[in-house]
């Protein structure tokens, strides 16, 4: 039997007549077996120590009501909240103007009848065309 | 199943369970953290895992039948392996730079020896270190962890042997 054999089987545990009979003639493996138990005795000493206590004390309690009528207040504050903040803003009203002058293009008779009004602005000018039915 | 430790009901509910879920707590909390404290190598981490294998337990209270004990190493275990697999690397780097050097032989200590073994712990496979912690430390049978493990009888003594085998090699270079 070999030493590295020998290791093997202390290691496992499975001690017969032929690794006695190595270890009767090798120093080594008697050593290595030495170490196998006194680290067993450190392992199994492991289970004596003191550990800090884990701060578990209770389990997360659920109670179904209680988030119905959490969700409820925070919608009805959030609700109101988000409306008047994404709410469209109505466009400022614009002043109405009198038109400065109104210009008559076509006769009565005319058809479409086209009104021509310019205002103070004289970039605007507004054009109003009046389709009305003959007799009318 | 020892004295103090209880078995779950198979249908636990409501207040009940969290009545159960409270003795169980206080029944194996100290085999959990142990088991994650040996299997990590820092408290704060098996605190961690601890919480997260206790949380996993309440949530599957009403699915646990019989002694939880076995279902709680099980749990505790992955737990630790993907705790231990996240910050593998970085202890890896470290590792050479942490050991003494080896020097003379000579007697160590209980404690020294404690130390030692835990370090390596650390550095040994993830299966052969919950082979032997549970084996060797917790002090389960060989069928018990073979169950725990998903893995053959056979299996657990290889394991179990390859890491003692490790762990004295560890040891005596850095005596």
């Amino acid at each position: 039997m070999t030493c590295p054999e020998c290791e093997m089987r202390l290691a496992g545990g499975e001690i017969d007549g032929a690794v006695e009979e190595h270890l009767r003639l090798c120093a080594a493996c008697r050593a290595f077996q030495q170490e196998l138990n006194q680290n067993a005795l450190a392992l199994d000493a492991f289970r004596q120590d003191e550990l800090p206590p884990l701060a578990i004390s209770k389990p997360p309690r659920t109670f179904p009501w209680m988030s119905a009528a959490a969700a409820a207040v925070v919608l009805a504050i959030a609700i109101p909240a988000v409306w008047r903040a994404t709410r469209p803003v109505p466009p400022e009203p614009v002043k109405a103007t009198t038109p400065a002058e109104v210009t008559v293009t076509a006769s009565l008779k005319t058809r479409p009848l086209t009104v021509k009004m310019l205002t103070p602005d004289p970039d605007v000018v507004i054009y109003w065309l009046i389709d009305s039915k003959e007799g009318e | 199943m020892t004295a103090g430790e209880l078995a779950l009901p198979t249908f636990p509910r409501d207040r009940a369970n969290t009545r159960i879920f409270e003795s169980l707590v206080a029944a194996h909390e100290r085999m959990v953290l142990g088991t994650a404290y040996r299997l990590l190598g820092r408290i704060e981490d098996a605190q961690d895992a601890a919480q997260e294998v206790f949380l996993r337990l309440f949530r599957n209270l009403d699915t646990i039948e019989g002694d939880p004990k076995p279902w709680l190493y099980r749990v505790t275990v992955n737990i630790c392996n993907d705790s231990h697999r996240r910050r593998k690397p970085s202890f890896e780097l470290n590792r050479d730079c942490a050991d003494p050097a080896p020097g003379p032989e000579r007697a160590i200590t209980l404690e020294e020896r404690k130390q030692l073994l835990m370090k390596g712990l650390a550095v040994l496979p993830e299966r052969e270190r919950a082979a032997v912690v549970l084996r060797d430390i917790e002090g389960l049978s060989t069928a018990e962890v073979a169950s725990i493990l998903g893995v053959a009888e056979v299996t657990v003594r290889s394991h179990v042997s390859a890491a003692r085998l490790k762990l004295a090699k560890f040891v005596r270079s850095r005596q």
